[in-house]
Formats: C-alpha cells, structure tokens, sequence
C-alpha cells in the first residue's frame, strides 16, 4: 500500500517534489529514464494538437507520481487543450472548455483532478461525469493509467451492472469516482456514494450531459454536492443550452476556446450518392478499395446496425457491432475487442459517437446519414485522433439532401463528392499499418456479439 | 409500378412538416407531381415547435397536387378503414372531436404563406417523383402469420462489379438542396462564430426517441426492406446478441409462445 505522503495536506504548489517511495532521492533525469513508455507514435499530427506554446507537464507543479504516470502513457507534452486548462483546474477555478474531438480533453480535466485528490481521506473527491457507459470505461482506463503511481482509488460505475458491486466497492475507500448520470444519482440518493465533500464535478460532453434527457438527473446530482465545488465542462459543442447551467451553476468560469473552427483538420470528408438499395454495394466496394486500418460504421437505428452487421459478415467480411439494446456485458467486450484491435470493423449506432477513443481508427463511414450536424461532427470525429489523419465518408440518398445542405451549412465544411481514388496520404500513415485493402474471407458466423472473429 | 398504389390511401409529409392524408389519384412523371384527392391537412402535429404550428383543417380539399420534390415522405397508410383517431393520430390529444375541427376550420382552407411551396405543380425532374415514389411502398399488412413473406421478391444482391461512385454522384446535383429564396451570396448568420460567442447554434441531436410511435417504426422497416431485404427484429446473429428490443412480434408470428398468439395477427 501507499504510505500517504504526510499527515498535514499543504496546498497543492507547495507540495514537496515527491513523496513515493520508489522515486523519492531520485534526481529528475533518473527517475524520468526509469519509466517505460509505449513506443512513440510516428504518424504525422495537425496543428489541432501541435499548435501549443511549448510548455512541458514538468512545469505544471504536479506530483512526481502522476508525471510518471504520465510519460509511461506515452503523452511527452500537453496538448493545447491540456496546457490551457490544466493550469487553470488547479486553480481551483470554474472551467468551460471547448475543444475538438480528439484533441486530448480527458487528459485535460483528469491531470488537475487526480493531482487535487488527498489520498489520506477516504472520501470522494472528483465526480466525472460522461454520457455513456463506453466512454465511463473508457475514462476510468485513463484515470487508472495516469494515477498509477499515486495510489489514487478509481471507481467506475454505470447502469447496466449489479448495484450490489458498486455498493460493495464504495465500502472501500473511492478517491475518483467515474461514471454515467443515473447510476452515480441512485448511488448519491442512496446514501451510498457520499458526494458531500466531493470538490470536483466534471461533466465530458457536457453539452450532451445537459440535454433535456440528462439535465435533471444532473439538477439532482448537484444537490448532493457541497456548495463550493468546482464544476469543469468539455466539449466540443456547446449549444446555448449549456449557457443556462453555467449561469445557474458556475462561478464566473474561465473560458477557454480553442476552437476556430468546428472540424477537425485532419479529416478528410467524401459523400458517395447512393439509392437506399444500393447501399450494402457501395460499402462492399469500400471495403475492397480502401485501406482501413480500423473502421466504424454508423447506422441511424440498432435494427439497422445488426442487419448491417449481419450483411458485411454475409460478405465475407469481418465485424463487431454495439448498440443500445444489447447487455452492457456483450457491449463492453465489443468494445474492448475492438479497441484491441481482434477486429477491423465495428457497426453501431450513436451510442459510440462521442468520446470514444481508438487511435487506429482511420475511416468512419456513415451508412446512414445522420439528421443533424452536431451528431456528424461527433461521428466524424471517431478518426483523426489526436490529430492523426483520417476520412470520413457518407454515403448519402436523396432524401439526405437537405441533411447534406444543412450540415455542410452549420458546420462551415465542404463534403466533396468521392473521387475515382482516394489519395492514400489523407489517410494511411505512411509507415506501418496495413499496406492492403482488407480481403473477403471465408463466412464464419459465431453466435453472440462477435461475429466472424478474426 | 408506383401506379398500382393509386386509389390507395396515402399520407404525405411536406418540407413544410405538414401532413397530408389523401387517396393517391395520380403520378404525373412529366411534370414531377403527385396528386391527391379527397385531402385532409393534419397541420404540423408535432414536427414543429410550438411557435411554428400549423393547425389541422377539418374540411377535406376536394384535391391537391404536389410538387414531388416538396415531399419529405410519402407512405400508405396501413390503416385501411379511417377510424374517428385517424382524423387526427396525435395521442396527447385526448378529443380529436368535432370542437377541435370547428375551430380550426375558421382557418381557410388554403395552404398559405411557405406552405404554397408544397403545393404548387412545378418542372422539377421525372427522377423526382421516381425517388418519392421509391420510398412509397406497401406496408405488408396481416403478413404478421409469420415468415410466409421471407422470400426472395426483396432480395438484396450484391453485384461482382465494383460501385461506381462516380457515374452515381453525377446524379446528385448538391446545391439543389440549397433553399431557392436564399440567395447564393447572403451568407446567412454560421451556426458557429467564435468571435461573438463561446456557443453554437448547431442542431442539436436527437432529444429523445421514445415516443415516435409506430407510423415511424414501420418507416424504418419499409427503409430497412429497401436496404437489406429483409424488415430486421430480434437476435438476427442469434440468442443473447440482442435483449429486449421492439415490435420483435409481428415478424416472428407467436414466437414468444405465452399465450401471445393472437399478437401475431397485428390487426
């Protein structure tokens, strides 16, 4: 176990350089060369995640043990989203944060909350909040990852699982408790997650937190909560819906936007036109000329996403596929298989449109064209993480042609129609990753969740 | 093949999100129209917000013709014999009776303003009405005895040649979408503009799903015939794939087999 680092709390800046055990009488450089971090990513970055001022995690005042935490994830600087508002959160300080998708927001509000944490109380002291039960696993992965050396307990809970081990696990002492709305609000009224003194509420995709579906769990949760917490929002949307909750409940935030425009740099978008029939052919073409690294196919409904999944594997193809309806048990291996990379396609609906993070990704396809931009601009964001490179097509029909107008409109981005061949330097790192279009293989179909596993 | 629809009765939603319910009395390819006859407005029912609502009109329209490209949907309309709650489906509303209709028919029965739009014949192309008339497709009424239309009349094949992207998007005009009274140039204000404010105006997403009822549920099936071949429903890729779910019944006959049964005809 961790020995706390003192019995007195000093104030976060004043803190001494180190206190863990295994990198106390270290000097810098020693205990920087002793970490092992995963091998660098090669593959070319836009200025969505270059464009910073230059400052290092070292000269943030965080503990030794989350900076180690943080080079053994492999980040080697902060962000621009992350050298803005970390700075800011460990101020103490209300944060509405707009970023775009991809560009390192997790990290920004994790750093500043895991760094504030006193492991010395067994309370709960940072609440993040996300939307989905994918992106809450997600989230404590990362919170897990960069705490690593600090001792810090990491909860995650989300619908879909026994209550009973969530009850069981808040017996034990919880530091970071990450989660979905409802579930964190029927252990709050409860009695069973204590949030009184919890002075850090996070809300990621806040402005879909704050939707009409989620806000008054969220109204509720706030009530639990003491007075003088800090309330940081991420996003990389912010309609003017979120503006009422800053005015009821933020405290003259600091607004950071790093946002000049709304797409990402690094995504290239193509729209193949297309009659409703003509669809599955036009994917099974995709698929044969495109060199995906990793794929996700969006359908407008959970019928649509199986009977999809069930037409690629017809194919010969291989594929996961998630949706809403399904157990939250199948739903996470998907993803997890997913995120490993057991499989090159996975089809869902929107519940995978935000937040999720899988940097292989470099082709999202939207099989159906989404009804308003706000979900396209989430979707399209599943590639070109962290700024890497990546495509985005739609395979659009007539009846999307408003839809169409209206995005390319509200988005101020072209769509342009998909040319004879896609320049494979607008999406295929140029070294490793798979040099061939993936090939049809022999139907395997598996019951259950995984479909011709591969 | 659409001509074999005509006599049938038809609902028809406009770009304006008003919903017209008709008997089909022709297709004009030529001039890109549909025509109705014996036509209720329902108004926008719930697609508008509240400050936009258009009111149904009690009194039928003798016809109307519409131009194809107005139409936003176009569907039959499964209910066969027009019951009172089809003058008006809406289910908030718990008297769809005549006090309702005796107001709204203060209104004159003339679509107004942006609604003549939809109302108007036009020169828009014969694929137009093609495409409208593509989405209009038969609800397969009664077939719920189960499986006896899993043939192969919709079967979608997939053709060893590859896609050709290029020749298919020469079809699509993009800027036809664009609104007519728009001009080009009068940029109208962006969805997005850091400089005056740290919000967007962006659409939002879905609010909530529930609700939509079955006129859309039995859209998506007739979208998915369209796409797949087949309507979709319960555990396509086998048992505990897929919990719950919706309207699993009326493709599978009886399946659930606890004294369901009759739930399989979907009268």
């Amino acid at each position: 176990m961790n020995p706390a680092s003192s019995s007195s709390t000093p104030a976060p800046n004043s803190r001494p350089p180190s206190s863990h055990p295994s990198a106390a009488n270290k000097t810098p450089s020693e205990w920087k060369q002793q970490l092992h971090a995963p091998p660098k990513d090669m593959r070319p970055q836009t200025e969505d995640v270059t464009a910073t001022k230059g400052t290092e995690f070292e000269d943030m005042f965080l503990r030794r043990e989350l900076l180690m935490g943080i080079y053994e994830a492999g980040f080697e600087r902060p962000s621009p989203i992350q050298e803005e508002a970390i700075p800011v959160a460990l101020t103490g300080r209300d944060v509405l944060a707009r970023a775009k998708n991809g560009t390192g927001k997790t990290a920004a509000f994790v750093i500043p909350s895991l760094e504030k944490v006193d492991i010395s109380k067994s309370k709960i002291q940072a609440l993040l909040l996300v939307p989905t039960r994918e992106l809450a696993l997600q989230t404590s992965q990362v919170c897990k990852m960069l705490s690593k050396h600090m001792g810090i307990n990491v909860m995650v809970t989300t619908g879909g699982t026994t209550l009973k081990d969530d009850i069981m696990r808040l017996s034990d002492a919880v530091h970071v408790l990450v989660g979905t709305p409802g579930r964190i609000l029927d252990l709050a009224s409860k009695g069973v997650a204590d949030i009184s003194q919890c002075p850090v509420f996070v809300m990621d995709e806040a402005d879909k937190l704050l939707s009409p579906e989620f806000s008054p769990v969220i109204e509720q949760l706030l009530s639990f909560m003491p007075n003088n917490r800090q309330v940081m929002l991420f996003s990389a949307t912010f309609p003017l819906i979120v503006k009422d909750f800053k005015d009821k409940h933020m405290k003259t935030p600091h607004e950071i936007n790093l946002m000049d425009e709304l797409t990402l740099r690094g995504v290239t978008q193509y729209y193949a036109y297309v009659e409703e029939r003509q669809k599955v052919h036009c994917l099974n073409t995709l698929f044969s000329k495109l060199q995906i690294n990793q794929s996700i196919i969006f359908c407008n409904s959970t019928n649509r996403v199986e009977l999809l999944a069930k037409k690629i594997t017809d194919l010969g193809y291989s594929c996961f596929y998630s949706h809403a309806k399904m157990l939250q048990s199948h739903r996470n291996r998907v993803f997890h298989d997913f995120r490993q990379g057991h499989c090159r396609n996975l089809v869902c609906s929107d519940l995978l449109t935000r937040g999720i993070d899988i940097q292989a990704v470099n082709v999202v396809i939207n099989f159906d064209f989404p009804k308003n931009s706000e979900t396209y601009l989430h979707r399209i964001g599943r590639s070109g993480r962290f700024g890497h490179l990546g495509i985005a097509i739609n395979l659009v029909t007539y009846e999307d042609r408003f839809s169409l107008y209206r995005i390319e409109q509200e988005l101020g981005t072209e769509i342009q129609p998909i040319p004879a061949s896609i320049d494979r330097s607008l999406y295929v790192a140029p070294q490793g990753g798979d040099e061939q279009a993936q090939q049809p293989h022999q139907q395997q179909v598996a019951n259950g969740t995984a479909v011709a596993r591969r | 093949m659409a001509m074999s629809f005509i006599g049938k009765p038809i609902s028809l939603i406009s770009h304006s999100d008003v919903r017209y319910r008709g008997i089909l009395a022709g297709i004009d390819p030529a001039a890109s129209t549909i025509q109705l006859s014996r036509v209720y407005s329902m108004g926008t029912e719930g697609r508008r917000p509240a400050h936009e609502f258009i009111p149904p009109v009690a009194e039928p329209y003798e016809y109307i013709i519409f131009r194809a490209g107005e139409v936003k949907d176009l569907s039959v309309d499964d209910t066969q014999t027009p019951n009172p709650r089809s003058v008006h489906e809406d289910p908030a509303v718990v008297n769809a009776g005549r006090v309702v209709q005796q107001q709204s028919s203060n209104n004159p029965p003339q679509p107004r303003g942006q609604r003549t739009n939809s109302v108007l014949t036009a020169n828009s192309s014969l694929q137009n009405v093609e495409r409208a008339m593509g989405e209009l497709r038969q609800p397969e009424n009664g077939s719920g005895g189960g499986g006896g239309h899993n043939s192969n009349k919709n079967k979608i094949t997939v053709p060893t040649t590859d896609f050709d992207f290029a020749s298919s998007n020469a079809k699509f005009d993009k800027t036809s979408a664009a609104p007519d009274d728009v001009a080009p140039d009068a940029e109208k204000e962006a969805s997005y503009n850091p400089t005056k404010s740290f919000f967007d105006t962006l659409t939002p997403g879905p609010a909530n799903m529930r609700g939509r009822g079955r006129g859309r549920r039995q859209e998506e099936r007739n979208r998915n015939v369209a796409t797949f071949g087949e309507p979709g429903g319960v555990g396509l890729l086998g048992p505990g794939a897929y919990v719950g779910g919706w309207g699993g019944y009326s493709r599978r006959g009886g399946r659930g087999g606890r004294g369901r049964g009759q739930s399989a005809g979907n009268r």
